[in-house]
């Protein structure tokens, strides 16, 4: 049996659903950003799987490989790959800025919780 | 074979990510939140994307729980 | 009355995700006018990246501009080039992995844009936590601090690899960095070694001027920012496609010497640095 690719974008589909889910129904700070990065995570796996062509080899030359045109070109798409490359990394920046906020809220406030933040004057 | 092992993939990752969202251990939440990234890159080599692969098992299960482990460090481990 | 809001809350999230998967599942399925998903995208053939992966970018423009006929797709697609491991020679670039001549040469104002974005975010990180100081870490035993001074190296080794040949084999720069970046982190939580952070500082804003400075210069030569003015050489050997193994290194460099900057900011705060 071979991989659809309807099949792969409907598994990103409940993956970036359960993270939706997370991230509107948790009250922790690091709950909520774990939450972004599965959202990351399944739009990743969505771009990569519309460059997927059925039955093709990796986009790299290797010895005895030929790209000749039009007939017997037989690779996956590269520019998802190349556009998710660089957006994987820009994820470990936004995770790393999230991190310090949700560090220097937690010494202000001394909770995590979304909801017990506002009412510190009160306690 | 190769269909096998994603349909292995597909379970795992739905399971762990369902962990991740629901741990009342936060420490918990994130070790999960790395082996939906491990999967994910064996996901990407299956999908002929050894490039994404690479990056993905470098940053995503590495450099990202680190980041995360550090900033449950600093601050409280579990979810009240 | 905090906990029976929180139920409901959930219910009409669980709802609100269910209509949104409907939403999302209509396009794949539908006939009609809106988006879909075409059946001819499954053949490389019908998509842009055919011309990038071919390495007959500028010749295609060169036709298209002639007679600017885009009829005539199907012609074009039929007089590109054949490119062979080993033996092409003098192509647009050298490199035998695809990704790589997208990432720094059709697309290369895509990279410069994202190193700019990794830049900010470290430069916000250490802003926000400039006036907190931490807790240290406790001290690592002897088997810690035996284990990771023989693995550090090998690390920081298997990062340059990647990235000199980040135009052969998968890799490239960004996963080389994020691999120094890893044994930057283990040599400091299993040996405090301590690193320096204006040596990382000196070595990532050197390497982000010589990427541009030598992006600016293929505007000089070629009339195109990110052009590339070397001589490409055969596709597959090391020494092949000299601008890009040259740029490709610099973004190893200043992607490694950043994460690790950030890492040193969690770890123990910038206050107590030795600045």
């Amino acid at each position: 049996m071979m991989i659809d690719n309807r099949t792969l974008y409907i598994y990103s589909f409940i993956i970036f659903l359960i993270g939706i889910y997370g991230a509107i129904t948790n009250r922790n700070l690091i709950k909520i950003l774990v939450s972004l990065s599965i959202i990351e995570t399944a739009l990743n796996i969505f771009l990569v799987s519309t460059g997927y062509i059925n039955g093709s080899n990796p986009p790299i030359l290797h010895s005895g490989m030929k790209l000749i045109s039009p007939n017997s070109i037989n690779i996956s798409d590269p520019l998802p790959h190349a556009l998710v490359l660089t957006a994987i990394v820009i994820g470990v920046g936004t995770t790393a800025i999230g991190i310090g906020l949700t560090i220097k809220l937690y010494n202000h406030y001394k909770t995590l919780n979304v909801n017990r933040m506002g009412d510190k004057d009160e306690l | 074979m190769i269909f096998w092992i994603f349909i292995f993939i597909f379970i795992l990752s739905i399971i762990s990510s369902i962990v991740s969202i629901t741990a009342k251990d936060l420490l918990y939440s994130v070790l999960s939140l790395s082996l939906l990234s491990l999967l994910t890159s064996i996901l990407f080599f299956i999908l002929n994307a050894p490039d994404v692969a690479i990056t993905e098992a470098a940053v995503g299960a590495a450099l990202t729980t680190v980041i995360f482990i550090f900033g449950i460090r600093r601050t409280e481990r579990e979810d009240k | 009355m905090r906990e029976s809001d929180f139920n409901v809350g959930k219910f009409f999230a669980f709802l609100f995700v269910l209509i949104l998967f409907l939403f999302m599942l209509s396009p794949l399925f539908e006939e009609g006018d809106g988006a879909k998903i075409d059946k001819n995208l499954s053949d490389i053939k019908n998509r842009v990246s055919y011309f990038h992966s071919l390495k007959s970018v500028k010749e295609i423009e060169r036709i298209l501009s002639d007679n600017n006929d885009f009829s005539k797709y199907r012609e074009i697609t039929d007089s590109a080039k054949t490119v062979i491991f080993g033996e092409s020679k003098d192509l647009e670039n050298g490199t035998a992995n695809l990704v790589t001549s997208i990432v720094l040469d059709y697309r290369g104002f895509d990279t410069l844009g994202e190193l700019i974005v990794l830049f900010i975010s470290i430069l916000g990180l250490t802003i926000i936590l400039s006036t907190l100081s931490f807790a240290k870490f406790e001290e690592p035993s002897f088997l810690q601090i035996t284990g990771v001074k023989f693995v550090t190296p090998f690390m920081i080794l298997v990062g340059i690899y990647i990235f000199l040949h980040g135009h052969l084999s998968p890799g490239g720069g960004f996963p080389a960095g994020a691999i120094i970046a890893t044994a930057t982190l283990f040599s400091l939580i299993g040996c405090k070694f301590n690193y320096r952070v204006s040596n990382l500082k000196f070595i990532e804003s050197n390497a982000g001027f010589f990427v541009i400075l030598l992006a600016t210069l293929g505007l000089y030569f070629t009339g195109s920012f990110f052009g590339n003015y070397l001589p490409t050489g055969i596709v597959g050997k090391l020494y092949s496609s000299s601008l890009i193994l040259i740029i490709y290194s610099l973004v190893g460099l200043k992607v490694g010497a950043e994460l690790s900057v950030g890492i040193k900011t969690l770890y123990n705060g910038e206050k107590d640095d030795d600045r």
